[in-house]
């Protein structure tokens, strides 16, 4: 099991005067599904290219399988890979560039048709590529991934340009996948994609890493009480006189961090204090997102 | 360098991709026909020769301006690669950079040997038809094969050259100048100045060969020409190797 792992230790690339990534130390684990997260231009895909040796790194080191993947037998075995949809020749038809792939990997002709109709390319399997359209483009990017039935797959934004059904269609394939003991790594600039996926957040900004947590962890240190009272201010004191932070809520409930449902019961018991509502928040990924990025955006839209 | 891979299945692979994209095909029905039908007429206005060779020579005419075609050949098999973003998918499938150069090298060499090899056997048949030399024109005459072989040679060496300048240059347009720039165009006009220095230049420069005459340029041995012609497909294929293995994709 642990030599499935994606291992990246220290990881830096620098482009002349620009750091794409910043001394990045993280493990992949095997049995889960790992969502690569940052704004655009975080180092996402740099990392990415970095893990497939196609970027050779400024310093530190990735390894796949323990070993740097230039060294790897047979790569396609171990590691399926994503990384741009525009990877491929655009006069080739989409069996011809899944079957050259095959062959440099001396894999059997026959996964070529499977893996074309996995993806639910059967009826275009023979038609140039230059007439597909970007979610056409990901499913064959997903197929060759899934050419060499490894045990590691890096998956760079595989939703875009997807519809509704193939975004679904990848989050189970994503969770089959994990299920089975694969290592999945898959990065997205867009938080929702992941809430629903991912069981593991490495999040970056910047090119340095600013979580690397279970998807409930990072959830959980969001997550908050709302409770409401006729007395608020009485409540809100005898909160805080107990450690919590309370932050008073446009609608009169009082948010509380720092304690759980009972524990905020409790000290409405003891101050007397009469509740109305009283429940637990869990924060979106999106806003738990927001707020470990928020200083780490490269590219902000000025305010109107 | 991946090991559990046999090269012959990285070879196999590149002649996939070479066979599966449309230029590839525009460029070997252009170079067929080209260079039969200027050999078929140049076999036709050489009523006779005083040796076979020199029959053999004025059919294989052809072959100087056909090997534009192995140049847009060779230069496209790599830098598409380039200019696609296909060259992602197939680093990532074959890390080993040289392995995956020399596999391309291969397909690329042996395509151009191959159409080049029933080109010259075409022309030699044209010869043998249209042009007439006291006692024939036999195919295992030394004379006709050293022209015929030339010719093999030169253009597969020229596929392989113009292979070797896109992998330095990653760029069709760039490359395709660069080629013919050195092979074409330098020659005649180095020929033309026709001073010492221009002439030195132009015997290390690699010109389109017909038999023993260079196409539009200064002449020399067609050992000179061989080996001049090689040193630069050495050049550039192990200067391309090199960036390649070194560069970031």
């Amino acid at each position: 099991m642990l030599a499935r792992v994606i291992e990246l230790r220290g990881l830096t690339k620098r482009y002349r005067s620009r750091v794409a990534v910043d001394s990045l130390t993280v493990t992949v684990e095997p049995g889960r599904v790992t969502g690569f997260l940052g704004p655009n231009g975080s180092g996402k895909t740099t990392t990415m290219r970095c893990i497939l040796g196609l970027s050779r790194p400024t310093a530190g080191t990735a390894t796949v399988l323990g070993r740097p993947y230039r060294e790897l037998d047979r790569p396609m075995r171990h590691v399926g890979a994503l990384l741009d949809p525009r990877a491929r020749h655009p006069g080739r038809t989409a069996h011809a560039h899944l079957l050259a792939l095959a062959q440099s990997n001396a894999l059997p002709r026959d996964r070529v048709e499977e893996v074309i109709e996995l993806v639910g390319l059967g009826s275009v399997a023979h038609e140039r590529v230059r007439g597909f359209s970007l979610g056409m483009g990901q499913r064959l990017g997903i197929a060759a991934a899934l050419l060499g039935d490894p045990d590691v797959l890096l998956l760079d934004e595989p939703v875009n340009g997807l519809d509704p059904e193939g975004i679904r269609w990848v989050r189970e394939l994503l969770r089959s996948l994990a299920d089975e003991g694969r290592t999945v790594l898959v990065s997205s600039h867009l938080m929702s994609e992941m809430e629903d996926t991912a069981d593991h957040l490495v999040v970056l900004g910047r090119g340095r890493l600013l979580a690397d947590r279970p998807m409930a962890d990072l959830l959980g240190a969001h997550a908050a009480v709302r409770v409401r009272s006729p007395q608020a201010p009485v409540l809100a004191s005898a909160l805080q006189r107990s450690g919590a932070r309370v932050e008073l809520e446009i609608d009169g409930a009082l948010r509380v961090e720092g304690l759980d449902c009972a524990q905020v019961g409790d000290v409405a018991f003891l101050a007397g204090v009469r509740v109305h509502e009283l429940g637990r928040i869990t924060a979106s990924l999106e806003a738990a997102y927001l707020e470990l990025t928020g200083d780490d955006v490269e590219y902000r839209a000025a305010a109107l | 360098m991946s090991r559990g891979v046999p090269f012959r299945s990285v070879v196999v692979s590149e002649w996939t991709k070479l066979r599966s994209v449309r230029s590839t095909w525009w460029c070997t029905v252009g170079y067929l026909a080209l260079v039969a039908t200027t050999g078929w007429f140049g076999a036709a206005i050489t009523q006779s020769a005083p040796r076979p060779d020199i029959a053999v020579s004025s059919a294989l005419t052809g072959f100087g301006l056909g090997q534009v075609l192995v140049v847009v050949l060779g230069v496209l098999a790599v830098t598409s690669e380039f200019g696609t973003g296909m060259v992602l998918a197939s680093l990532t499938a074959v890390p080993g950079r040289a392995r995956l150069l020399l596999a391309k090298s291969v397909v690329v060499g042996a395509w151009c040997a191959l159409l080049s090899a029933v080109l010259a056997v075409f022309c030699w048949f044209a010869a043998s038809r249209l042009t007439a030399v006291e006692g024939g024109i036999p195919l295992t005459d030394p004379g006709v094969l050293r022209q015929l072989g030339l010719q093999v040679a030169c253009a597969t060496l020229t596929g392989v050259l113009a292979l070797g300048l896109g992998t330095v240059l990653r760029s069709s347009a760039g490359a395709m100048g660069a080629a013919l720039g050195v092979m074409l165009l330098l020659p005649p006009v180095l020929a033309i100045l026709a001073s010492d220095q221009a002439e030195w230049v132009a015997r290390a420069l690699p010109a389109f060969r017909v038999g023993d005459e260079a196409f539009f340029a200064v002449q020399t041995s067609w050992q000179h020409a061989l080996v001049v012609l090689g040193a630069w497909v050495a050049v550039s294929w192990t200067v391309g190797a090199a960036l390649l293995a070194r560069r970031d994709v």
